[in-house]
């Protein structure tokens, strides 16, 4: 059992969480204007479209977001790609994350995870639900352990083309239902960055 | 069997290949200024794969913004794909998943003959990338040599994304660049591609 394993279903039932919905969770949080060269990475888009790839999306569409980030706020933020996140074995709580966004501005070790990004796979949001969810469980655990106080942990899960954003505050899980495309690139940005407060 | 499980040794051995090495194989490529952009992406994103240290990360800040500056610059020239299957040959083991791919088409929406390069990650130690690669190529012209595409060499690279290493495959040759160009000597790395695709 890891990450990858859980389905939305199973994560909710394994760690009795509740789950609800928003309309629009992150609607009082403002744009953060692309800089000109998020602006012109985003216009290669389109390859990863006709690629239609797993991997070309998460190199062209979703991992330049993070890039974006850490190039200008690197004093208050880190991402990672890719890293093995085991943090409970036992109950699941292993594998390896698509991205993980901290609160940390060191890029060598992972600490303060705020947030757990899944690649959707196939362009189906909702597969990526349950890896996500478990993703988000292992983070708060992680800095239950290092004595760090979290209240909510943050939640994306991404085609590329869309962004879904979930929070999990204790055992209190909620879905946005609002979807983000990515030409709404610099709501997308501000969502991102609200979650590093 | 599959690309992946080549080493380098049973590449030789199952396709015959003869290979030889080659001091500085691309030492005619005349650099490439990067743009503006790819100096920018590259400025951030290398030290930034360098701490993460995963074959991901590398992938997506490095390699392959190089690779979409070949397409962006010369669309009419290449087509550029990542994490293409290539079933070239199931049988002989010729079969997987490439992490990069270069064809020389216009068309982005699927892989055409005939394919120029195909380009292994790594997150370190380049020379155990080196099988995986020739069997790639290998793939690689056995696609082009049943789809029509015109005969001529396959070019391959082993990358960190912080080094890169070539190799070119002409029917059963093939050669190891003896050279390995770091990222900052990006240029070098681009002209090299450039002259792959004939830009």
């Amino acid at each position: 059992m890891a990450y990858s394993d859980f389905t939305l279903e199973s994560v909710t039932t394994t760690f009795g969480l509740s789950i609800g919905d928003a309309a629009d969770l992150f609607a009082s949080v403002e744009e953060l204007a692309p800089s000109n060269w998020l602006a012109r990475t985003l216009e290669a888009a389109h390859l990863a479209r006709a690629m239609n790839t797993e991997k070309a999306r998460s190199e062209l569409m979703i991992a330049p977001f993070f890039t974006e980030l850490w190039l200008r706020f690197r004093d208050q933020c880190s991402f990672f790609s890719g890293i093995d996140f085991t943090v409970d074995a036992a109950r699941g709580l292993k594998g390896f994350c698509d991205f993980i966004l901290s609160r940390s501005p060191t890029p060598y070790v992972l600490s303060a995870p705020v947030a757990m990004i899944t690649e959707s796979k196939n362009s189906d949001l909702p597969s990526g639900y349950g890896q996500c969810v478990a993703g988000m469980i292992g983070a708060k655990i992680f800095n239950e352990q290092r004595g760090s106080v979290t209240p909510v942990v943050f939640g994306a899960v991404s085609t590329g083309d869309l962004w879904a954003f979930l929070s999990l505050n204790g055992t209190s899980l909620t879905l946005d239902r609002r979807l983000y495309d990515i030409h709404e690139s610099g709501k997308i940005l501000g969502v991102l960055y609200s979650m590093l407060a | 069997m599959a690309y992946s499980d080549f080493t380098l040794d049973q590449v030789r051995t199952t396709f015959g290949l003869r290979v030889s090495e080659h001091s500085d194989l691309f030492a005619s490529a005349a650099e490439l200024t990067p743009s503006p952009w790819l100096v920018t992406y590259l400025n951030g994103s290398v030290p930034l794969a360098r701490a993460m240290n995963t074959e991901k990360a590398r992938s997506e800040l490095i390699i392959a913004p190089v690779l979409t500056e070949l397409r962006l610059r010369f669309p009419e020239l290449c087509s550029l794909f990542s994490g293409a299957e290539l079933n070239a040959d199931p049988e002989r083991g010729l079969r997987g998943y490439c992490d990069f791919n270069i064809a020389k088409s216009a068309v982005q929406h699927l892989l055409e003959a005939p394919l120029l390069l195909v380009a292994g990650a790594k997150n370190s130690d380049l020379a155990t990338g080196y099988g995986q690669c020739a069997a790639g190529m290998m793939g690689a012209q056995y696609f082009n040599e049943t789809r029509g595409g015109l005969p001529g060499a396959i070019f391959g690279a082993v990358t960190t994304g912080e080094n890169w290493a070539f190799a070119k495959l002409e029917a059963t040759s093939l050669v190891l660049d003896m050279q390995a160009y770091p990222i900052n000597r990006v240029g070098k790395i681009l002209g090299i591609l450039r002259d792959m695709i004939g830009g």
